[in-house]
C-alpha cells in the first residue's frame, strides 16, 4: 500500500507494490494485540463480577420446583441456540454440588424477591435463600421485617464468634507449657538413647504441670463450651425454594440482603469484598475466603531473594562492566550469566531440591537438628531454599540491568573522577554507582516481577497450597526460614489445577489471578517509568 | 596524609578482590548447577558392583540356597533337612525326615520344598524373625507321597494367586507330574506325557514350562495342562525360570545363549463391515476372523459396532535375546522384585542380568566351581552360589539396573506389549509392575509443544516486528511495544490458567469456526485490500499510514461476523452438528481438550515478546538511512522493509526465533497445565502430551530421593539445561556470523 504512489494511476493492480505484505502485517500486529487484550479482559471481567454483589434470582421452573440462585453465565451452546443457564444455588450441604444448569425454555417466572440473602460462611461455602425468620443467641425468634432486631442479633453472635475465638486462644496460650512438656516426653520416648530415668522425669514434669494448669484449664473449657451451645443454637432461617435451611449463627461470616441494595451499597460491598479477599486466610480447601497468607509469603520470598540477589548480581555486573579486561574469566563470566538466562526456571528448581534442600538442608539436619530426623527441618522445602532458588534465577537480570546501568554513566566521569586524584573504588562508590543506581533499580524490580510470577520452581523448594503457619509469627526466633509457605502464583495454580470442585474454585482463582497480574504489571511499569526517565536524564547529560 | 592514602589504596584493592570475587561467584554457581545436577543423574549409568564374595563351607551334601526377605545373606538346606544361616548357625529342621533329601529347593517368595529318599515331599517356609520369635521350619502343606521309585531329577514350587494355594511340580527323564495344593487337599494337574530335563513353575500357578530331554521348550497353560502357542521358540534348551512374578520366561540354551520370552495377549477380530481392516499392517478381509496381537485394538475398534472384538489366547515368544554366556549354563535365578536374573555356566563364570534392559550388569568367575544352585537376593541386592566346598555369597550394588541409554532412547516390547513402544510411565498398581522410564515421550512431548507454538508465534511476532519497526507510524510504536513488554510480564501460571480453563473448553464448543477463522486469515487481507481500493484518494493520502490497522481490524471483524454465522449450519449439514464427536466416529480421531492447539496458542503467547522484541530491536538498528536511500530511490515502505531492512536484520530475526524456542522448550506452567498431561507419542493436533519441564514439575515431588525415577527426572533436567545452553550458544553464534556476513551494509 504505496504512499507513494504515482498520482496518474489512482487504482494500482490489487496485490501490486506489497500492498498484501503491509496488511499481513498489520493484521499479524492486530492478533498480537487481540491476544494481549483478550486476556487482560478476560481476567478482569471474571474476576470483577466475584467482587461485585450479583443479584440473587427466584426461578419457578416447569415441573412446579422454584430454585433460588445467582445466575453465573450461560454455558457455550453448539449451533448458534442458546445453552442453559448455570446457576449458583450455594446451600452445599443440601445436594453437594453447589450449582445448577437450568434450561431457560424450563422457567416460567423468574423474579428477584426483596427478602432474598446471600449468606457468607466459614464453612461450608455460601448459603442462598429468602429470608424466613432468624434465631437470637438467647433463642429468641426474630420475625421477618424487624432488621433492626435481625441485625442486633447477627452483630450479637459476632461479637460471641469473637469472644470465642479470643478464649481459644488463650485457653491454648494457656496450655502451651504442658502441650511443650508432653512433646519432650514424647521425643524422649522415641529416641532410642533416652535413659529410663530421664523419661521417668520428663513424664513426671508433664503431669504435675497438667495438675497445676487444671483448675484454670477447666474455668476456661467451661466458658468455651457454654458459648458454643449458646452460638449452636442461633440460626438464620432460609427458604431455598425447596427445603428451609437453618444457617447456624456460628458460621456466619457476612449476611447480605443482596436485592436490596443501591449502587453505592453495591460498590462498597465490592469494596469490603475485596478488602477481605486482600487480608483474610483462605478457606474451604482455597476456594473461600482470602488470599493473605499467600500475599504474605509472596512478599517475604521476594524480600529474602532480594537481600540474596541484589549484592551478588551488582558484584558481577560492576566485575564484568567496570573491573574485567579482557581475561578468560571474564568470557567465562560473560558467557555464564548470557546462558543462565536461557535456562528453564524448572531447572532452577531441580537444582535448588539437589542442591539447597538435600544437599545444603540435608547437612543443616544432621549437623543441628539430629535429635529431630527423621522428620526434617531444612532438610525439605522452606521458604528459605525457595528464596535462594530464585535468586540463582534472577541473577541474569539483575545483572542485566545493572550492566544497562553502568553503560549509560558517561566515560567522561570516571576520567574525570580518576583525573581528579580519586581511586577506583572511590570513583566507584562515589560516581558511578550513584549514577547507575537506577539501572540498578531497575534490575531489583524486573527480578521482583519474575519471582512473583514463578511456580515451577517454587513447587520444588518450598510453596504449598495451604501453610499451617506463616513464616513470621510471634514465637521466637519470629522468622522460621524453615518453614513452607504460600505463594500467590502457586495459589493460582492450585486453585485452579487441582480443586474438587472447579465451578466454585472458578471466581477464587479469578480474582488470585487478577491480583497476580495487577501486582506484576503494576511493578514493571514501574520500571518502564524508571528506564525511560534515567534515559532521557542521561540523553541530555550526554548531548 | 600519606597513611590516609595508603589505607585508600588497601580499600581500593580489597574492594577489586571482592568485585573480582562476585564475578568468579556467579561462574561458581553456574559449575555448581551443572555439577549438582549431573551429579544427581551420574549414578544411573554407574557399573554394577559386586562385592568380593565371602565363602561359607557347610555340610555335607547341601541341597539348596535362598535369601530371607531384606537380608543379603543366605541360607542354605541340606540333606538332613537343616536350615542354616550362612554362619552357620542352625534356623530350622525340617520334621518329616527321616531319610537324607534327595532334592530341594528355594524358591523366590521364600517357598522351599524337599524331595525325601521315601518319596515324600515337604512344602514350607523358614519363618524368619527376630531373636524374639522363635525360627523355625513352618510346613504349609501337608507331606505328598510321590512315588519312591522314579529317580526324580528335581523339583519347583510356586505360590498362587490366593494366600494358601500352590503347586508342585516334579519331573524325571521319563515322566513329569504337577499337584496343587488347594483347601487343604493335594489335586494332581494335568500335564502333557513325556520326561523333563528341566522345567519351571510361573508365580500365579498360570503357566509351567517343561523342557523336554531333547532340548525342546514346552509351555503348558494350568491347571487345564494345554500347551500355549510359541512363536520362534529357543532350541537346545538347558535350563528354564520364570521371572517377574510368571509373566516372563527366561530359557538358557546348552550353547550359552539366553532368551525372555513373554506371553503376549491377542484378541480375535471379527471385521462384519463391507470394507477390509487395517490394524496395524495386518489386513482383516470383510467377514473374516483373525487373531492379532492385543495392541490397543479394541480401544482404536471400539466406536465401530460391526467390528466384533473377543480375547483369544495368548502367544509367548522371544522378546529379548541378553549378552550370551560363554559356556553351558548349570544354574539360573530370579530375584523376584527387581527384574534381575544371574546365570551361572560350567566353567565357573557368574553373569548377573536385567530382564528390562536385556542387558548384562555383571559377568565375573566364581570363587567355587561348579555350582549346583544359585539363589539372588529378593530386591537383587546379593548373589548367592552353590558349590561343592560350600556357599559363596557377595552383595550386588546396582541399584538402576532397568535403565540404560538404550531404555530412555529407544523403543522397548514391555510386559503385555505386542510391539516395541516409546512409554513413559512411572508407576502402577503393584509391586511387580514393570516400571516403563524411556525419557523419548517426554522429549517428542516438548517438540510437539514447542512446534505448535512456533507455528503460531512466530509469523505473529516476527510480522508483527516487521510492522512496527518499519511500516507504522511512531504512535503506535508508542503503543505496541509497551503492551508486548507487558505481555511478555504476563506470570507463564496466569496464562496457563486461562488456556485450562478458559481457552480450551471454548475451543472445544466452537472448533469448526475456529479453524474456519484461521483458514479465513487470507481473506481479510483480500478484504482489507479491496477496502483500501474503494477509499477515495483524497482520503488515501490525508490518513496517516496507520489507517491499515484500522482497515486490517474491520475486515477481520467482518470476516469473523460471516464465519460464524456460517458455521453453525455447516456444522449441523457437514458433520451432524458437532464436529469433535464426527472426527472420533469417522476417523477415529479422538479430541482431547486439552491439545496442542491449546498448548499452541498459549505456549505462542510467552514466545511472542521474546521473539517480537528481539526482532523489533534488530529491525531498528538498521540504519535509517539505509531505507531512506531505498525510498528516495523509488522503492515502496514494503519493497525497502523486505528487500533492505529484512535482510539486514536478519542475524537478529534468527536470533529471535532461536530464543524464542528456548523459551518455548523449558516452559513449564502452561504446558502443565494446558497439555492434559498424558505421555502420548501422537502428534496430532487435538491431543495432549506430556513435556519434559512439566514431567519434572509433577513428578519430582513424588519421587524419593536417589530412586531410579529421581535419577531419570535429572537426566530429563539436564537434558533441558544442556538444549538451554545450545541455543543460548547458537543463537549467539548464528547472530555473529550473519552478521559478519551482512556487515557491508
Amino acid at each position: 500500500m504505496p504512499d507513494s504512489e504515482p498520482r496518474v494511476l489512482p487504482r494500482p493492480p490489487l496485490l501490486a507494490h506489497g500492498g498484501a505484505g503491509v496488511l499481513t502485517t498489520a493484521l499479524a500486529t492486530l492478533l498480537v494485540l487481540l491476544m494481549l487484550a483478550v486476556l487482560l479482559w478476560v481476567v478482569a471481567a471474571n474476576a470483577a463480577v466475584w467482587f461485585w454483589p450479583a443479584p440473587v434470582w427466584e426461578l419457578e421452573l416447569a415441573d412446579g420446583s422454584r430454585v433460588v440462585g445467582e445466575i453465573v453465565r450461560r454455558e457455550p451452546a453448539r449451533d448458534g441456540g442458546l445453552g442453559p443457564l448455570l446457576l449458583k444455588v450455594g446451600n452445599r450441604e443440601l445436594g453437594g454440588d453447589d450449582h445448577l444448569a437450568v434450561d431457560e425454555a424450563a422457567i416460567i417466572v423468574r423474579r428477584r424477591p426483596q427478602d432474598a440473602v446471600a449468606i457468607e460462611r466459614s464453612v461450608g461455602g455460601e448459603a442462598l435463600g429468602r429470608f424466613l425468620s432468624c434465631r437470637s443467641l438467647e433463642g429468641e425468634a426474630v420475625p421477618p421485617g424487624d432488621d433492626q432486631a435481625l441485625a442486633a442479633a447477627l452483630a450479637a453472635a459476632a461479637a460471641e464468634r469473637r469472644a470465642l475465638r479470643r478464649e481459644r486462644a488463650r485457653h491454648a496460650r494457656v496450655r502451651r507449657p504442658l502441650t511443650e512438656a508432653e512433646h519432650a516426653f514424647e521425643r524422649l520416648r522415641r529416641s532410642s538413647a533416652a535413659d529410663a530415668h530421664d523419661l521417668a522425669d520428663a513424664e513426671r514434669a508433664a503431669a504435675t504441670l497438667r495438675e497445676q494448669l487444671r483448675p484454670r484449664l477447666e474455668t476456661l473449657e467451661a466458658a468455651i463450651r457454654e458459648r458454643e451451645r449458646r452460638l449452636a443454637g442461633a440460626a438464620v432461617i432460609l427458604d431455598t425454594g425447596a427445603v428451609s435451611l437453618e444457617v447456624g449463627m456460628a458460621t456466619v461470616e457476612r449476611l447480605t440482603w443482596s436485592n436490596r441494595l443501591g449502587p453505592l451499597q453495591r460498590a462498597l460491598h465490592a469494596a469490603g469484598s475485596a478488602l477481605r479477599f486482600l487480608f483474610s486466610a483462605p478457606r474451604e480447601a482455597n476456594t473461600e475466603g482470602g488470599v493473605f497468607p499467600a500475599l504474605f509469603g509472596t512478599v517475604l520470598m521476594v524480600l529474602l531473594m532480594s537481600v540474596a540477589v541484589m549484592p551478588l548480581g551488582v558484584l558481577a555486573a560492576v566485575y564484568l562492566h567496570e573491573y574485567a579486561g579482557d581475561g578468560p574469566l571474564q568470557w567465562v563470566a560473560d558467557r555464564a550469566i548470557h546462558n543462565l538466562a536461557g535456562v528453564p526456571s524448572i531447572v532452577f528448581g531441580m537444582f535448588g531440591l539437589a542442591f539447597f534442600v538435600y544437599g545444603v538442608g540435608g547437612a543443616v539436619d544432621r549437623s543441628l537438628f539430629a535429635d529431630e530426623l527423621p522428620s526434617p527441618t531444612f532438610g525439605t522445602g522452606g521458604i528459605l531454599w525457595a528464596s535462594l532458588t530464585l535468586a540463582v534465577l534472577t541473577i541474569p537480570v539483575v545483572v542485566v540491568a545493572t550492566r544497562e546501568g553502568l553503560q549509560a554513566v558517561p566515560s567522561s566521569w570516571r576520567e574525570g573522577a580518576r583525573a581528579l586524584g580519586a581511586n577506583r573504588l572511590q570513583t566507584l562508590l562515589q560516581i558511578v554507582l550513584p549514577a547507575a543506581l537506577p539501572g540498578i533499580l531497575t534490575g531489583l524490580i524486573l527480578a521482583i516481577s519474575r519471582a512473583a510470577g514463578e511456580v515451577a520452581p517454587l513447587m520444588l523448594t518450598g510453596a504449598v497450597k495451604l501453610a499451617p503457619a506463616l513464616p513470621v509469627d510471634g514465637e521466637p526466633p519470629f522468622l522460621h526460614l524453615h518453614r513452607k509457605f504460600m505463594h500467590l502464583s502457586f495459589h493460582v495454580y492450585d486453585v485452579s489445577m487441582q480443586s474438587p470442585n472447579i465451578e466454585a474454585a472458578k471466581p477464587m482463582a479469578f480474582a488470585s489471578t487478577l491480583l497476580l497480574l495487577v501486582l506484576v504489571v503494576v511493578v514493571n511499569l514501574t520500571a518502564i517509568l524508571v528506564r525511560r526517565r534515567v534515559r532521557a536524564a542521561y540523553r541530555v547529560l550526554e548531548g | 596524609m600519606a597513611r590516609r592514602g595508603s589505607s585508600e589504596r588497601t580499600k581500593d584493592r580489597i574492594a577489586a578482590a571482592v568485585i573480582r570475587c562476585g564475578g568468579g561467584l556467579v561462574v561458581l554457581l553456574v559449575a555448581v548447577m551443572v555439577l549438582g545436577i549431573t551429579l544427581s543423574a551420574l549414578p544411573l549409568f554407574l557399573r554394577a558392583r559386586l562385592a568380593p564374595p565371602s565363602i561359607a563351607a557347610t555340610g555335607e551334601a547341601t541341597l539348596a540356597v535362598g535369601f530371607p526377605e531384606r537380608s543379603g545373606r543366605p541360607w542354605s538346606l541340606d540333606a538332613r533337612g537343616v536350615v542354616r544361616e550362612a554362619s552357620g548357625a542352625i534356623l530350622a529342621r525340617l520334621p518329616e525326615v527321616a531319610v537324607p533329601l534327595r532334592a530341594a529347593v528355594h524358591e523366590p517368595g521364600g517357598l522351599q520344598a524337599a524331595l525325601d529318599a521315601s518319596g515324600l515331599l515337604t512344602v514350607g517356609r523358614v519363618r524368619a524373625g527376630r531373636a524374639a520369635d522363635a525360627p523355625g521350619w513352618q510346613p504349609l502343606t501337608t507331606p505328598l507321597a510321590l512315588d519312591p521309585e522314579v529317580a526324580w531329577l528335581g523339583l519347583a514350587v510356586a505360590a498362587g494367586g490366593d494366600d494358601d494355594e500352590l503347586a508342585v511340580l516334579v519331573w524325571s527323564a521319563a515322566r513329569t507330574a504337577a499337584w496343587s495344593w488347594r483347601e487343604g487337599a493335594w489335586s494332581e494337574l494335568a500335564l502333557p506325557p513325556g520326561g523333563a530335563r528341566a522345567a519351571a513353575l510361573a508365580e500365579g500357578l498360570a503357566t509351567a514350562a517343561l523342557v523336554r530331554p531333547d532340548g525342546a521348550l514346552e509351555l503348558v497353560r494350568l491347571p487345564d495342562g494345554r500347551p500355549e502357542e510359541l512363536g520362534l521358540p529357543p532350541v537346545d534348551v538347558a535350563l528354564v525360570c520364570f521371572l517377574d512374578g510368571g509373566r516372563s520366561l527366561l530359557a538358557a540354551s546348552d550353547d550359552g545363549a539366553l532368551a525372555l520370552l513373554q506371553a503376549q495377549r491377542r484378541v480375535e477380530v471379527r471385521n462384519g463391515t463391507s470394507r477390509s481392516l487395517r490394524l496395524r499392517g495386518v489386513v482383516v478381509e470383510p467377514g473374516a476372523r483373525l487373531v492379532v496381537p492385543d495392541d490397543g485394538v479394541g480401544r482404536t475398534l471400539a466406536h465401530r459396532d460391526e467390528v466384533e472384538i473377543a480375547p483369544a489366547a495368548s502367544q509367548w515368544r522371544v522378546v529379548r535375546r541378553p549378552r550370551a554366556l560363554g559356556a553351558r549354563p548349570i544354574a539360573l535365578a530370579a530375584a523376584d522384585r527387581s527384574r534381575g536374573f544371574a546365570v551361572a555356566g560350567a566353567d565357573g563364570s557368574l553373569a548377573v542380568y536385567n530382564a528390562t534392559t536385556g542387558s548384562r550388569r555383571v559377568a565375573t568367575m566364581w570363587p567355587i566351581a561348579p555350582l549346583s544352585a544359585l539363589a539372588m537376593a529378593p530386591r537383587g541386592t546379593a548373589v548367592a552360589g552353590l558349590g561343592p566346598s560350600g556357599i559363596a555369597f557377595a552383595g550386588l550394588d546396582d541399584p538402576h539396573s532397568e535403565v540404560s541409554l538404550r531404555t530412555l532412547l529407544l523403543p522397548r516390547i514391555y510386559e503385555g506389549y505386542a510391539r516395541p513402544r516409546l512409554v513413559w510411565q512411572t508407576s502402577g498398581g503393584d509391586d511387580s509392575f514393570e516400571r516403563k522410564l524411556s525419557v523419548t515421550p517426554l522429549i517428542l512431548g516438548t517438540l510437539k509443544a514447542t512446534a505448535y507454538a512456533m507455528l503460531v508465534a512466530v509469523p505473529l511476532a516476527l510480522l508483527a516486528a516487521v510492522y512496527v519497526s518499519q511500516l507504522a507510524p511512531p504512535r503506535l510504536q508508542a503503543v505496541v511495544k509497551p503492551a508486548v513488554e507487558l505481555m511478555a510480564a504476563v506470570p507463564s501460571v496466569v496464562v496457563g490458567f486461562l488456556a485450562a480453563l478458559w481457552l480450551a473448553p471454548r475451543l472445544e464448543a466452537f472448533l469448526l469456526p475456529a479453524l474456519m477463522s484461521l483458514v479465513a486469515l487470507p481473506a481479510v487481507v483480500l478484504l482489507a485490500l479491496l477496502g483500501w481500493r474503494v477509499l477515495p484518494p483524497a482520503f488515501r493520502r490525508r490518513t496517516s499510514a496507520g489507517i491499515e490497522l484500522g482497515l486490517v481490524a474491520a475486515a477481520a471483524a467482518a470476516v469473523l461476523a460471516v464465519v460464524w454465522w456460517v458455521a453453525g449450519p455447516l456444522e449441523r449439514l457437514l458433520f451432524g452438528g458437532d464436529l469433535t464427536r464426527w472426527l472420533f466416529a469417522e476417523w477415529g480421531l479422538r479430541y482431547d481438550q486439552r491439545n496442542a492447539l491449546v498448548v499452541g496458542v498459549a505456549l505462542g503467547f510467552a514466545v511472542i515478546p521474546v521473539i517480537f522484541t528481539v526482532a523489533e530491536d534488530a529491525c531498528s538498528s538498521v540504519p535509517r538511512s539505509l531505507t531512506h536511500a531505498a525510498r528516495a530511490l523509488g522503492a515502496t515502505r514494503w519493497q525497502a522493509a523486505t528487500r533492505m531492512v529484512l535482510p539486514a536484520a536478519s542475524p537478529g530475526l534468527f536470533a529471535a526465533v532461536f530464543l524464542g524456542f528456548g523459551r518455548a522448550v523449558g516452559e513449564t506452567m502452561i504446558v502443565l497445565m494446558a497439555s492434559g498431561n498424558t505421555a502420548l507419542t501422537g502428534l496430532g493436533p487435538f491431543d495432549g502430551m506430556r513435556t519434559m519441564a512439566a514431567a519434572i514439575a509433577v513428578e519430582i515431588p513424588e519421587a524419593a530421593i536417589g530412586t531410579t525415577h529421581y535419577r531419570v527426572l535429572f537426566v530429563t533436567g539436564l537434558l533441558l539445561f544442556a538444549f538451554s545452553f545450545a541455543i543460548t550458544t547458537a543463537a549467539g553464534a548464528v547472530g555473529r556470523a550473519l552478521r559478519s556476513r551482512y556487515a557491508r551494509f
